[in-house]
């Protein structure tokens, strides 16, 4: 069936050579095309997560990680997506349901469901079990997505830690 | 903020267990040190064992304020683990303290030559209770008794 194809030709249009050579098959690279990264199936498989929305996220979410070339640079990723503990304690980057995974514990406060998770302010808060490797040295960020503002009254963050002191952690 | 509050004793049946999947007490204490608990453990507690923090009583819970300086954050520190001590669990305190939280504590570098120097008496006593000052050099650090490594670092994470 693939006889008489070079091995650019066979998917895409052209494969990148100079003239662009009408294909009959798909324009877009097969990776490009599934768009099912391992680590997502992955994520879902140790989640259980069925819902197509999330999946397509998940799906693309890793992809568009993948694709610009930030997925390798990223130690842990908790999507918080599912509702529930179990789906939102899985790193993304490890989606084992282990602790050496990185998988989060909760402790105290926390109201979970489908919008993500809802730390209380008092006692509630996550144990990502992760701790930075040396060779990270200083160099290293964080991020996340959050719909509230936190009030800056006694000494609460979003993520990170914070110190009373001029010499206490940074927090954001 | 109102809270569930607990004894000494159902506190210690609470820590590390589990009131959902996953999903852990964290009993803190208030400005008057009274433990509590969050109206979110006891309200998605179904870990039968503990069914009976939904008969707890709901009380204010004031949470204490941070110290707002070096010395206020010493003070606080001391106060609260003068009871926690034992003896050999300092030095692996101090080795922390060096190595996670030396911005944290007041003259920590004092502490870590204490740690270097453990078996002289010229900076203090190691004791049964557990590691008191050399009187002369009291002035420079806390007054007394230090605690045990794995309370601070539970007090420095919940506090700082």
């Amino acid at each position: 069936m693939f006889v008489g194809f070079s091995e650019k030709l066979n998917f895409g249009s052209g494969g990148g050579t100079a003239t662009m050579i009408p294909s009959t098959f798909p324009i877009l690279p097969i990776g490009q095309m599934v768009n099912y990264h391992p680590l997502a199936q992955q994520f879902l498989a140790t989640t259980g997560i069925t819902d197509p929305t999330i999946q397509s996220a998940i799906y693309q979410l890793t992809f568009d990680l993948s694709n610009s070339g930030l997925l390798n640079k990223l130690a842990v990723i908790y999507p918080f997506v599912g509702g529930t503990a179990s789906t939102h304690r899985i790193n993304l980057k490890d989606p084992r349901d282990t602790d050496a995974a990185f998988r989060l514990n909760f402790f105290g406060g926390i109201t979970h469901s489908s919008t993500g998770v809802f730390f209380n302010g008092s006692n509630g808060y996550a144990d990502t079990q992760f701790i930075p490797p040396s060779t990270m040295n200083n160099n290293m960020s964080f991020a996340l997505y959050s719909t509230r503002n936190v009030t800056s009254s006694n000494f609460v963050i979003d993520m990170g830690a914070i110190g009373s002191s001029v010499t206490g952690l940074p927090g954001i | 903020m109102m809270m569930y509050q607990l004894t000494s004793n159902q506190r210690d049946l609470l820590v590390e267990k589990t009131f959902a999947p996953y999903s852990y007490f964290n009993p803190v204490y208030d400005v008057n040190g009274f433990w509590f608990i969050s109206p979110q453990e006891v309200e998605q507690c179904i870990n039968e064992e503990f069914l009976w923090v939904k008969d707890l009583p709901l009380n204010e819970f004031t949470q204490p304020s941070p110290p707002q300086n070096r010395q206020q954050k010493v003070d606080f520190i001391t106060s609260y683990m003068r009871s926690e001590l034992t003896d050999n669990e300092f030095r692996h305190f101090i080795s922390d303290v060096r190595d996670h939280f030396i911005d944290y504590l007041y003259q920590s570098e004092t502490l870590y030559y204490w740690f270097e120097s453990s078996n002289s008496t010229d900076w203090g006593d190691f004791t049964q209770d557990g590691f008191k000052t050399n009187p002369i050099y009291r002035g420079q650090m806390v007054d007394g008794v230090y605690p045990r490594a794995e309370y601070v670092i539970f007090f420095l994470n919940s506090r700082f």
